[in-house]
């Protein structure tokens, strides 16, 4: 693809893989969906001033408050928080890059592409049931409007997007810290970011899964949340199980980002740093296991509820912590109040009020009058508005002139704190005393007393949104004209500020290291400031020889670019009976997505694209493993709760229906057995293709690489054949429904999973024709064998799972 | 705040005593925020403090692991409080069994149940989009409008029609979920009578706006003669 | 020929450990559901780890590497316990 096409100021953007340069791209998108959520948001404060008004009727409404609260959630807070990461954390871990650079552009792609979805979707009516998109109301017969499933589409280019990148960020924590940047040597920014993609490599894949079954539902009728046996509570419990933790996901950064802040302008170091990164730990955990709190009412009984309350009762515990260390921070400082520091400190302030009041939602008690009230929506803006938006925009002035190299304007920026942080609690306080009113209602009547707190709130919105314009139009003009910054304005401690501001495109001219005395040393052995990161001033911009720093390419935007155009046309198609749902998708866009996706595949793989491996790192505790191997374990832990959510669902329909089909009456065990067999085999021959190459027989190599192409394809010979086997027989009874559901679901998901598996071996078979693999370069062989051993040991369990019990 | 029934007056307690406790531990944490930001403000003539982190070195760590246990321990029963407290409250709204309904006693077909002491039967509540429905063990139905006695049991078994509804009594603080294939019980002695709201609490459509009913809380005597003449 | 011998020692394990399967389900109606269930489930269980161990090689690699997937079953597990407690625990 030529890549001359676009001017180079518009290629450096399109095509970069530099992880600064991603940064700032992530950073200006999440601002502008930040713009677009706030708005709807002050449209709807615009509708809720008084009583039985109507400037925004009804449906209108409720899709504003859901696209609001997605977009908040999935395209603000944590991209925001995430450009940050991109930019700041491989300086301040001294890492040459994110691992694997262009998976993160493609991360970034897919985000921005997925967040246009959700947008489209408007046009043909978005999702309109609140952003938790609670069950049956989202299946088809009471939500037959295609805007659902675009913005389940959005979902899913998302989470896709999320789990790129917590793989990518693992690998480059784990693997690339510079020498002497042992784990408990990183800064607290970089904690919180581990922590936060800890969990989202495990909360996402549970989203995806049940965003996937939504999906499904929808355009094949199948059965999971339509039907009464799986339904609300399905939907309720993989829902929740992702939503818990992603609400720690969506925090978690910005605490991460104050801990560093407050010890800059407090000029003292973090009280008990050690505590506070244990802490988000132990909270992280502990997240895993609260997410029945949102279910207290759901009727599942005294003993999930209590057990509940105590375990989310038990998580502010860590909270605690934190907040103390922060404050304990302040005794014996020197505090300078600059807009940062402010933002900072504002933000545990309003946290303070969010954590308590979360206390109250704990307890399921209290829960059965504040369920679904104001007094909820408060709280929750109390965390993610005033501790999380708070603790972000304390980022942005503390990093700005890192970023920008230039100074924003300090007077107008603390203005801008001061009425932000009034405007705000004018805006979410008085919604606490509003704990009669339903959240998500578009009026109420002039005799629930509502009106004069609602029309404080309004004002106060108006407020919080009006000062934030001093903040764009600070930011901006001083990019253009702000004095220079020079490289550490702040006085601050941590790697970034031994860069100039802005930085470099390839960061250090050499690796710094932390000597046993905490000491930083440069290239030249000496220590800061007589050393520098810098080691001569005339290289500046002239690339080094670091091959990909320079490196653009364009295949991350293509492939996103498919990827969206596949699943737009899977999404806008015709819905042509509603029960039993029957749905044609637009097969034009789907065929150009293919079309585009496989080229953009062939073309990424063919690409070259070094990325240089730094030998001297701190490693602990994954020495001697390779980063795309760790990156391909890391992921596989991702699948497993991808599955694990799948077969969750299933043992949840089944345990709660009445009855089932006996063993052998709808699934042939003999299919099963033999299916079993054909995929046992095909590990034997992928691990002698590893063996082969190995020993550096080609011939064997081809071989077991064909055996495993070829066992793939019997394995779905017999699998399409069973499908249409079950398919002309009518499986979809309503007596077959749920069987049919999950075992269509399940093993479809795993089938595309073995079609994958077979494309690595095209690949892997063209690669070996051309000579390669088998002069001990046979790593990609062994990659490709992990996936397909994982295939395969799902297969083992999906075998009793759905032919034997 | 004038006392409507049970489950408000046991809601007021517990709110009280979280209210109380979270305004003690904010004032604290404010005041003490409060103070250390003026004392230790930055002036000309203060100097950073010896142990200031700075570029090129990472700083000391410092800190006690005796006073994050003091504060955990400190919180820890704090919250133990309110978890004891939380739990004495939703053993008694929400207990596995709820109490003995007798909102039925008095009534001449119930004669027998009031002699044995038996609990009377529970009443249908069925959300639909976007109406309530009430149903009694006559198979009296009521839209949108809900009768019960005074100063009686009323258990109601809460179910939905279609989507994903939630029942709340506002002014009585109580609600459960009503979701379709699922019975979830809750029970309340109404104290005064007068009308009161009943609201849905989950986005279930446009029209969620409107799903709402009154619950009508008689003097036993009318209740009695309506029920009594109800088809 | 070592790894050979070992890779084709598991894959025969593998296929009796199926056959094995196959043959339980002709006696199902013998066996009581839950021990059925079980037992079933633990040979799966036992065939995952061979093929971890051996065909992944996990056997040869630092033990942190399968730490994210070891993650990664616990955490799915207490999904699938929890919500079982929920729908059976009263």
């Amino acid at each position: 693809m030529s890549q001359e096409i676009f001017p180079p100021r518009i290629r450096r953007w399109l095509f970069t893989t530099n992880h600064k340069e991603v940064g700032i791209l992530y950073l200006v998108t999440s601002l502008f969906f930040f713009i677009a959520a706030g708005l709807l948001a002050l449209t709807m404060r615009t509708q809720l001033s008084v009583p039985n008004n109507n400037v925004l009727n009804e449906g209108l409404y409720n899709q504003f408050v859901t696209v609001h609260g997605l977009l908040m959630i999935f395209w603000v807070l944590s991209p925001f928080a995430f450009g940050f990461a991109n930019y700041i954390i491989p300086l301040q871990i001294g890492a040459r890059d994110l691992a694997f650079p262009r998976l993160n552009a493609m991360s970034y792609w897919f985000y921005l592409f997925s967040g246009v979805a959700i947008i489209m979707s408007f046009i043909f009516g978005a999702p309109d049931l609140g952003w938790t998109l609670y069950s049956p109301q989202t299946s088809f017969q009471f939500t037959p409007t295609i805007g659902l499933n675009v913005g389940a589409a959005a979902l899913i280019l998302i989470t896709v997007s999320i789990t790129m990148s917590s793989v990518n960020f693992l690998v480059t924590m784990f693997k690339m810290r510079a020498p002497g940047m042992k784990l408990r040597n990183m800064p607290v920014f970089p904690w919180a970011i581990l922590v936060t993609i800890f969990m989202m490599l495990y909360a996402f894949p549970s989203f995806l899964a049940a965003v996937l079954l939504l999906y499904v539902d929808r355009s094949f009728g199948t059965f999971y949340f339509s039907s009464i046996q799986g339904g609300a509570l399905l939907w309720d419990n993989v829902f929740w199980f992702f939503g818990h933790p992603e609400v720690y996901i969506v925090l978690f950064p910005a605490i991460g980002l104050i801990a560093d802040v407050i010890p800059t302008f407090t000029r003292r170091p973090l009280y008990g740093s050690k505590y506070v990164i244990a802490s988000m730990i132990a909270a992280a955990i502990i997240s895993f296991i609260v997410w029945g709190h949102h279910m207290f009412v759901t009727g599942i009984g005294l003993t999930s509820t209590k057990l509940y309350t105590v375990t989310t009762i038990a998580v502010s515990l860590p909270f605690d912590v934190m907040v103390i260390a922060m404050i304990e921070t302040l005794i014996k400082a020197r505090i300078k109040l600059k807009a940062a520091a402010l933002f900072a400190l504002g933000a545990i302030a309003l946290f303070v009020i969010g954590g308590i009041t979360g206390v109250y939602l704990a307890s399921v008690a209290l829960d059965h009058a504040l369920r679904g009230t104001y007094f909820v929506v408060a709280h929750f803006h109390y965390i993610m508005v005033g501790g999380s938006i708070m603790g972000l925009i304390a980022g942005l002035y503390y990093w700005f002139p890192k970023i920008t190299g230039r100074m924003y304007n300090e007077a107008i920026a603390r203005i801008h704190f001061v009425i932000s942080f009034i405007g705000f609690n004018i805006l979410y306080f008085p919604m606490f005393l509003l704990l009669d009113m339903p959240r998500r209602i578009q009026t109420y009547a002039p005799d629930t007393g509502w009106g004069s707190l609602n029309s404080l709130a309004t004002l106060g919105g108006f407020i919080f949104g009006g000062a934030q314009i001093l903040l764009f139009l600070n930011l901006f003009l001083s990019q253009r004209r702000g004095p220079p910054s020079g490289p550490n304005p702040w006085d601050g401690w941590t790697l970034e500020w031994s860069l100039p501001s802005p930085v470099p495109g390839h960061d250090f001219d050499t690796i710094p290291t932390i000597a046993e005395d905490g000491t930083y040393r440069f290239g030249n052995g000496s220590s800061y400031p007589n050393g520098s990161a810098r080691l001569d001033d005339s290289k500046v911009g002239n690339g080094l020889a670091y091959s990909h720093l320079e490196g653009m390419s364009p295949w991350p935007i293509v492939m996103a670019f498919a990827a969206f155009l596949f699943f737009l046309g899977l999404s806008i198609g015709q819905p042509t009976s509603p029960t039993p749902v029957s749905y044609k998708p637009f097969w034009p866009l789907i065929a150009d997505g293919s079309i585009l996706g496989v080229i953009s595949l062939y073309g990424y793989s063919r690409e070259r694209f070094s990325v240089h491996e730094e030998t001297r790192v701190e490693s602990w505790p994954f020495r001697e493993v390779p980063n795309v191997k760790l990156g391909i374990w890391t992921f596989l832990g991702a699948e497993v709760i991808f599955f694990g959510v799948l077969i969750g669902a299933y043992f949840f329909v089944r345990t709660n229906s009445a009855t089932w089909p006996a063993v052998g009456e709808l699934f042939s065990i003999r299919n099963g057995f033999a299916m079993t067999l054909v995929l046992l085999t095909s590990s034997l021959t992928a691990i002698m293709a590893l063996a082969s190459a190995k020993i550096g027989s080609r011939r064997g190599l081809i071989a077991g690489l064909l055996a495993t192409f070829g066992l793939g394809a019997s394995f779905l010979y017999i699998k399409a054949t069973e499908w249409i086997e079950l398919g002309t027989h009518g499986v979809f009874s309503v007596a077959n429904g749920l069987p049919a559901t999950s075992y269509f679901i399940t093993t479809g998901t795993h089938g595309v999973h073995v079609v994958a598996g077979m494309c690595m071996t095209v690949y892997l078979l063209a690669n070996t024709l051309k000579g390669r693999y088998t002069k001990g370069d046979h790593d990609a062989i062994e990659h490709f064998g992990l996936y397909w051993h994982f295939v395969d040991i799902v297969w083992v369990f999906l075998f009793p799972l759905f032919y034997l019990i | 705040m004038a006392v409507v029934s049970n489950t408000q007056v046991i809601f007021d307690n517990l709110y009280g005593i979280f209210t109380d406790l979270a305004i003690v531990v904010g004032v604290i944490v404010f005041a003490l925020m409060g103070y250390l930001i003026i004392r230790y403000r930055a002036t000309r003539s203060s100097s950073d403090p010896e142990d200031t982190p700075r570029l090129g070195r990472i700083p000391t760590s410092r800190g006690h692991g005796r006073n994050v246990l003091i504060t955990v321990t400190l919180s820890t029963f704090l919250l133990a409080v309110l978890i004891i407290t939380s739990f004495a409250a939703v053993d008694t709204l929400f207990p596995n069994n709820p109490p003995n309904a007798t909102w039925c006693y008095g009534i001449a077909a119930y004669n027998q149940t009031q002699v044995a002491g038996q609990s009377c039967p529970r009443l249908d509540v069925t959300g639909h989009q976007f109406y309530w429905v009430f149903r009694y063990p006559n198979n009296h139905t009521d839209l949108n409008l809900f009768r019960v006695p005074a100063n009686s049991t009323v258990v109601l078994d809460v179910t939905s029609a279609d989507v994903f509804h939630d029942f709340g009594i506002i002014q009585f603080k109580i609600k459960t979920d009503a979701i379709q294939g699922r019975t979830n019980t809750i029970w309340f002695i109404p104290y005064k009578t007068g009308n009161y709201t009943i609201q849905c609490f989950e986005l279930c459509g446009t029209g969620h706006v409107g799903m709402i009913a009154t619950l009508d809380v008689m003097p036993v005597p009318d209740f009695q003669l309506w029920y009594t003449s109800a088809k | 020929m070592n790894t050979t011998y070992l890779y084709l020692l598991v894959f025969a394990i593998l296929v009796g450990g199926t056959d094995i399967e196959f043959n339980l389900a002709t006696l199902q109606a013998t066996i009581p559901y839950g021990y059925y269930v079980s037992i079933l489930l633990g040979l799966a269980g036992v065939k995952a780890i061979l093929i971890a161990m051996f065909y992944q090689h996990l056997k040869y690699e630092p033990r942190s590497l399968s730490s994210w997937v070891i993650i990664g079953l616990v955490i799915a597990s207490l999904l699938m316990s929890l919500s079982f407690i929920q729908l059976h625990g009263h």
